[in-house]
């Protein structure tokens, strides 16, 4: 479905975040074109795609950042381009590449985040004392930023993004620079905030992680979204299926019955225990199945199995073009 | 408490720095005072505060904006629910706290003595918050024209400043019986000198936080240099006829037209200045056509060039100029001053020829910042202008061909052929230059 910007009745929908048509031009090149999506409240989307896709750009357009060159960008019922600051208080942001004043303290620096996003001062302490509390930086409230590990730089820049309960949260690589227990406990607080109604967009290449607590998956690939759909819709809705054959016993033929297959592809060959890639429907796979067992195989099993994050990302990726850039 | 200020205040006035403010400086004036009593403390005092609050409260102020984006904390400041006003005085009045501080424990001791001259105090101060507003405003603009690259912009945004409080300083040391002679009033230099440096101090204050606005991701409309520039026009139209004015004051329309070729030549040169120190480049050009085609007024404006109302007021004013020279039947005969004389009779020739030199100018920084690609194009534009204002004029006049230079000078001498056609031919090369690049860029955006 394409979305027309001008004609779109933006109020209708209840989508926190509404994208329609949306370019964005560099001086030499173009890095988004017309992309239309919505976020519903309360998810948290994965956004994928491979470098210099137009991810940043896209994170940028929605903070209101950057001014596109068409399009329209509606975050909770307001224009981007009419109401920035409006946006701004409602929105948190923690990009890639971010710097901290090095001579505040944690609390001052979390204090003054809070104050500049329109926290009322009566709130302050308890908010600056909630969003170090949650990201594991209570007992250095009192620490100058500048002396900081790299990842507890991190966690204060998250902190930061957090601290004014933004209705949106939009975060780019916040995963990088924290070790695995650190990055556990992001997880498990990006879907606290969910939980309290938070609607999140998270952007990184780590997609195991994404996987933990996403609920959607965006890819953009050249400037365009190829994919927008709920995580299980999008394995489901993948353009090719992973199954798996298991035989009774051993058998090194089927492999090599697979490999001369048309649609086939990724096979994972451990003898008893195949999982492969086949590009076809429900019938293509009946066939599939009657010409091993007329193989002479013992296969005791055929199903398909559940692609998880990586596989989609890497099949659409792979295939190119996805759906039609917009849900 | 406006959190920025709030945040500066934190950053710029530790207790170690409060402290050792007034230890270093009363140390200073108690040595100053056992040497010589009196008028050495005060003039070394004068000295502190011009140095605090010139050398130092503008680099402070240049770098207060800059010093961020290096840090990668201004998208986090740009982001802030923060008013364009409220993040502007928070970061001039906040990054020169301190200085400022300084300053004030200054005044006591350059109010010492017996020849203590409290409009020289209020000169300092004036032409101190000049340098460091002048200072924020060109870091703004620096940063919007040029925010990839950011080697030396806080110097180059600190000279701005320095060259400003120069300029002021100079017109604020006035002789005291002086008058000015301005729309036909006669105020004294003193004060006509500090409200006007008050007025300009004002006026860049306004331009801090128009360019915010921008930072800020507001839509701006090109209101702000249009009102300096007509603001300055005004202003500068009123200093004339001045002293020529025994020249022309029988004369037919003969001062209107002196008025409004100050006020013209203004526009124009200010016009320039904000085409050169705008952002710039194909996509802006082409969103600003796209919305002339399809947007509403409001939208249009908001992607206007600042250029755009300048070109019109020096249409505008070059009009007038001509209907005025037409009205007054051309009767311009001062044998006291044949140039003059001259000009004058052919002040609609030179209007025209500025407007037109203007128009070619304006298409040479766009052609030249229009490919993202091209690196130091405005440095590449200034080397252009003064090979073509300077360098090539000067090469004419060697040769004994001076008849030739209204071709690349404005000049008020020479017939409308020599002064108008040469100019004309050049706005169409250069218009077709740019149509070349649009076109070699647009398929190049095309094909990407």
């Amino acid at each position: 479905m394409t979305l027309d910007a001008a004609a779109y009745d933006h109020s209708a929908s209840t989508a926190v975040v509404q994208v329609r048509d949306l370019i964005y031009d560099y001086p030499t090149a173009r890095a988004l074109f017309g992309v239309s999506f919505d976020i519903e409240p309360g998810s948290i989307t994965a956004l994928v795609g491979p470098n210099g896709a137009g991810k940043t750009t896209l994170l940028r357009c929605l903070a209101a950042l950057e001014t596109p060159y068409s399009g329209s960008v509606v975050v909770d019922g307001l224009n981007v381009e009419e109401h920035p600051r409006d946006i701004h208080r409602r929105l948190g942001f923690l990009q890639d590449f971010f710097g901290l004043y090095d001579d505040l303290s944690v609390r001052q620096c979390l204090d003054h985040h809070a104050a500049a996003h329109g926290v009322p001062w009566v709130e302050r302490p308890a908010a600056v004392e909630q969003s170090a509390e949650r990201l594991g930086l209570a007992d250095r409230l009192d620490q100058k930023a500048g002396t900081l590990s790299r990842g507890l730089r991190q966690r204060l820049a998250v902190a930061q993004a957090i601290i004014h309960r933004p209705n949106l949260l939009l975060l780019d690589e916040p995963a990088s620079g924290l070790d695995p227990e650190a990055r556990q406990e992001l997880s498990r607080l990006l879907v606290t905030l969910r939980d309290e109604g938070m609607t999140l967009i998270v952007s990184s290449h780590i997609l195991a992680e994404l996987e933990d607590y996403s609920t959607h998956m965006m890819i953009v690939r050249d400037g365009r979204v190829v994919e927008h759909s709920p995580l299980d819709q999008a394995a489901e809705a993948a353009p090719v299926n992973r199954l798996l054959a298991v035989l009774a016993q051993p058998d090194p033929r089927l492999a090599k019955i697979l490999h001369g297959i048309d649609g086939v592809s990724g096979v994972m060959d451990t003898e008893a225990n195949v999982g492969f890639d086949f590009a076809g429907d429900a019938e293509a796979r009946a066939a599939l199945l009657r010409q091993l067992v007329e193989a002479g195989l013992p296969v005791v099993e055929f199903r398909p199995v559940r692609l998880n994050m990586q596989d989609v990302y890497l099949q659409r990726i792979k295939n190119g073009t996805g759906g039609d850039g917009a849900i | 408490m406006n959190p920025e200020f709030r945040r500066n205040l934190l950053l710029e006035l530790t207790l170690h720095r409060l402290v050792a403010m007034p230890l270093i400086l009363l140390l200073l004036y108690g040595a100053a005072g056992l040497i010589d009593y009196g008028d050495t403390v005060s003039g070394i005092a004068g000295f502190v505060i011009l140095i605090l609050l010139v050398a130092w409260g503008s680099r402070l102020a240049a770098d207060a904006v800059l010093g961020e984006v290096a840090g990668r904390t201004w998208d986090s400041q740009r982001m802030s629910a923060l008013g364009p006003w409220s993040m502007s005085w928070g970061k001039l009045a906040g990054s020169t706290i301190f200085v400022w501080y300084g300053a004030a424990l200054s005044i006591p001791a350059a109010l010492y003595g017996g020849n203590a001259d409290l409009f020289e105090l209020l000169r300092l101060l004036l032409v101190g918050l000049f340098s460091q507003v002048l200072a924020l405003f060109a870091s703004l603009a620096i940063q919007r024209l040029r925010p990839e690259r950011l080697r030396f912009h806080v110097t180059q945004a600190q000279i701005v400043g320095l060259v400003g409080a120069l300029i002021l300083w100079n017109l604020l040391k006035w002789d005291y019986t002086d008058v000015v002679y301005w729309y036909g009033f006669a105020p004294g230099n003193v004060e006509f000198s500090f409200l006007s440096g008050l007025i300009f101090t004002a006026w860049c204050c306004f331009g801090i936080y128009r360019l915010m606005r921008a930072e800020l991701q507001f839509r701006c409309w090109p209101v702000g240099w249009a009102g300096f520039t007509l603001f300055c026009a005004v202003y500068a139209a009123g200093f004339m006829p001045g002293r020529i004015s025994d020249f022309v004051v029988d004369t037919p329309g003969g001062e209107a037209i002196l008025q409004l070729l100050m006020a013209h030549i203004v526009i124009a040169g200010l016009t320039w200045l904000g085409a050169f120190a705008e952002p710039k480049g194909f996509v802006r050009l082409r969103r600003w056509r796209d919305t002339i085609r399809s947007g509403s007024p409001r939208e249009i404006l908001s992607v206007m060039p600042s250029w755009t109302p300048g070109l019109l007021m020096a249409l505008v004013t070059g009009a007038l100029i001509v209907v005025t020279a037409l009205l007054s039947d051309g009767r311009y005969h001062y044998a006291a001053d044949k140039y003059l004389s001259a000009g004058l009779g052919s002040a609609g020739i030179f209007s025209a020829a500025l407007l037109l030199f203007l128009l070619r100018d304006i298409g040479i920084i766009h052609f030249l910042t229009m490919d993202g690609r091209a690196k130091r194009a405005l440095l590449s534009a200034l080397v252009y202008f003064a090979a073509l204002y300077a360098l090539l004029p000067t090469i004419l006049f060697a040769l004994d061909l001076e008849d030739a230079i209204p071709a690349l000078v404005p000049s008020p001498m020479g017939n409308s052929v020599v002064v108008i056609v040469p100019v004309l031919l050049q706005v169409a090369v250069v218009g077709g230059l740019i149509g070349w690049r649009w076109a070699k860029l647009a398929r190049a955006m095309q094909s990407a």
